[in-house]
């Protein structure tokens, strides 16, 4: 095989460098595949480990501990006010961002992605400085009899905080990728701006707003710093139920683990419905008119 | 549905939008004006000005006697007060409808029934009723060019725009459509402008042709007038490619 003409030396020489090259290649190709196992493994760990170390004997003794329901319940009331809030005022701010060709928009994108690089400690205190009793509105806010610190209200607020990002930086990118000419055509069929939004543009980012609020869901789902430090641990009032395990840890061990795996289980569904909604939704609109 | 030769549509328009500066003054009767020039100077903004973009502009745009812009006594409609069909490059079919609900879409104050039927009629009469359940996205370049064109023409607009109509359709699709907007163009009975590269459109339609660079009309006339004195290179070299795809596609 190896050419030993004095044509030839090069392309040998060449082919001795490419040989080279794949072993790295290969090594490193190895090294990735490796990484991203281990990754890959670690980010599942969590879940299956909470399964297998669960029986059905735990699971029924997390389910009847007196904590399981109120924090469900609350869990599921408060995660669904924020997220109707995130809903009701991301979809028109990321619509606004998403039209605006003005350079400051940066800078309201940059501000909505402020709650995801903040530690939810940090996102808690900041919300005891302003709506605590000592807090800048909280004075205020105590004159009128309203208390928002360690209430229903502030465990809605920390979530509506924390979750928001996620639904507001997905509706953007939704809503830029709507033909802006096809908004215009809309305009001149006689649909009204607003008309045109509702009718084009809605639609039309409908999957990535749905994936969105999914996300923003399982984010508030889940909320435990800032709630902890803003709302505090109240069983019954503001104790979640993220809050529940971290309690139940103190004292059982199996009702963490039973709560956690609910909690757990609720996330992966979300999840797996999430995927799954947008394919349907568009299945479904494909065949929905039928000429006669 | 017009009335004389009088021209339908006049305007005298400047605009700034980034680096382009557009100024136009144009007059167009029942006979389609077709603009062309070089890339970036100003041939989609100057419809999207007619079909009421939010593009700031100074100067007025007369359609039928009505005024859709006039700056100096502050009129400008939105372009749902306009009454222009319009077809974008992009084709701007609406993504979650299908081909017969995105016809549908402008014929608001019909009763179900009624307005089906209507957008039915006006896909048959672009030869795409067959798709008339499909997605956008499960259409070819032509189909979506005459679902969009149908959407544009099903409201009977008093100005029709279109911009690039053959620029996404492939060359097979491209010489019955070519024709069939020809037809659909004298027949039309309304000022149309199309924006167009291609001569063969030009050849096709016979438009009254306005030449566009950087932002101001360099020429105007028919392809007569323009093989007879081209103003520029630019238009020499139109007049050139013309015989080069006369040679390609021999009749």
């Amino acid at each position: 095989m190896r050419g030993v003409g004095a044509d030839e030396a090069e392309p040998a020489g060449r082919a001795v460098g490419r040989v080279a090259t794949s072993r790295t290649g290969g090594l490193l190709r190895w090294l990735g595949g490796a990484a991203a196992t281990a990754l890959l493994l670690a980010l599942v760990l969590p879940l299956l480990a909470l399964a297998l170390s669960t029986g059905t004997d735990e699971l029924a003794a997390g389910l009847h501990d007196p904590s399981f329901f109120p924090a469900l319940g609350l869990s599921l009331r408060t995660s669904l006010w924020s997220l109707a809030a995130v809903i009701a005022g991301g979809t028109p701010l990321a619509y606004a961002v998403a039209r605006s060709e003005r350079p400051s928009v940066r800078w309201v994108e940059r501000l909505v992605d402020l709650p995801v690089v903040l530690p939810p400690a940090v996102l808690g205190v900041g919300l005891l400085a302003a709506f605590g009793r000592q807090g800048l509105f909280g004075g205020g806010l105590e004159a009128l009899g309203v208390q928002v610190a360690f209430s229903e209200a502030a465990v809605v607020l920390a979530q509506t905080v924390v979750a928001a990002p996620f639904f507001v930086q997905s509706a953007i990118a939704a809503f830029r990728q709507v033909d802006p000419d096809a908004l215009l055509v809309a305009r001149t069929l006689g649909a009204s701006a607003e008309h045109a939004m509702l009718r084009v543009a809605l639609p039309a980012a409908a999957p990535g707003l749905i994936a969105g609020a999914g996300l923003a869901w399982a984010r508030a789902l889940g909320e435990f710093g800032a709630t902890l430090l803003f709302a505090g641990n109240l069983v019954g009032r503001t104790q979640t139920l993220p809050l529940a395990i971290y309690a139940a840890l103190e004292q059982d061990v199996r009702v963490a683990v039973a709560l956690a795996l609910v909690l757990g289980g609720v996330g992966t569904l979300l999840l797996l419905g999430l995927r799954g909604l947008p394919a349907l939704l568009r299945r479904r609109s494909g065949g929905a008119f039928d000429v006669g | 549905m017009s009335d004389d030769t009088a021209p339908n549509l006049s305007l005298n328009v400047e605009a700034e939008l980034g680096a382009l500066r557009l100024r136009v003054a144009l007059q167009a009767g029942e006979r389609p004006v077709a603009i062309v020039g070089p890339n970036g100077s100003g041939k989609s903004t100057l419809l999207r000005l007619l079909a009421g973009a939010p593009i700031a502009a100074t100067g007025s745009i007369t359609l039928d006697g009505r005024a859709l812009l006039d700056s100096e006594r502050g009129i400008n409609l939105p372009p749902e007060a306009r009454n222009v069909g319009y077809v974008p490059q992009s084709h701007g079919l609406f993504p979650h409808l299908s081909a017969l609900d995105n016809v549908a879409f402008g014929l608001f104050d019909l009763a179900p029934k009624r307005r089906r039927a209507r957008a039915l009629a006006a896909l048959t009469e672009l030869g795409v009723a067959h798709v008339a359940a499909r997605m956008p996205a499960a259409l070819s370049g032509g189909e979506r060019q005459r679902v969009a064109l149908a959407r544009a023409l099903v409201l009977q607009p008093a100005l029709l725009l279109l911009d690039e109509p053959l620029a996404a359709v492939d060359v097979a699709a491209r010489r019955a459509l070519r024709v069939l907007l020809a037809q659909r163009l004298r027949a039309l009975g309304r000022p149309a402008l199309l924006v167009t590269h291609e001569l063969r459109d030009l050849r096709a339609i016979d438009p009254e042709i306005v030449v566009l660079q950087d932002g101001r009309v360099v020429q105007r006339g028919d392809l007569d007038a323009l093989r007879a004195a081209p103003a520029n290179a630019f238009v020499a070299e139109l007049v050139d490619a013309e015989d080069d795809d006369r040679r390609e596609e021999p009749r």
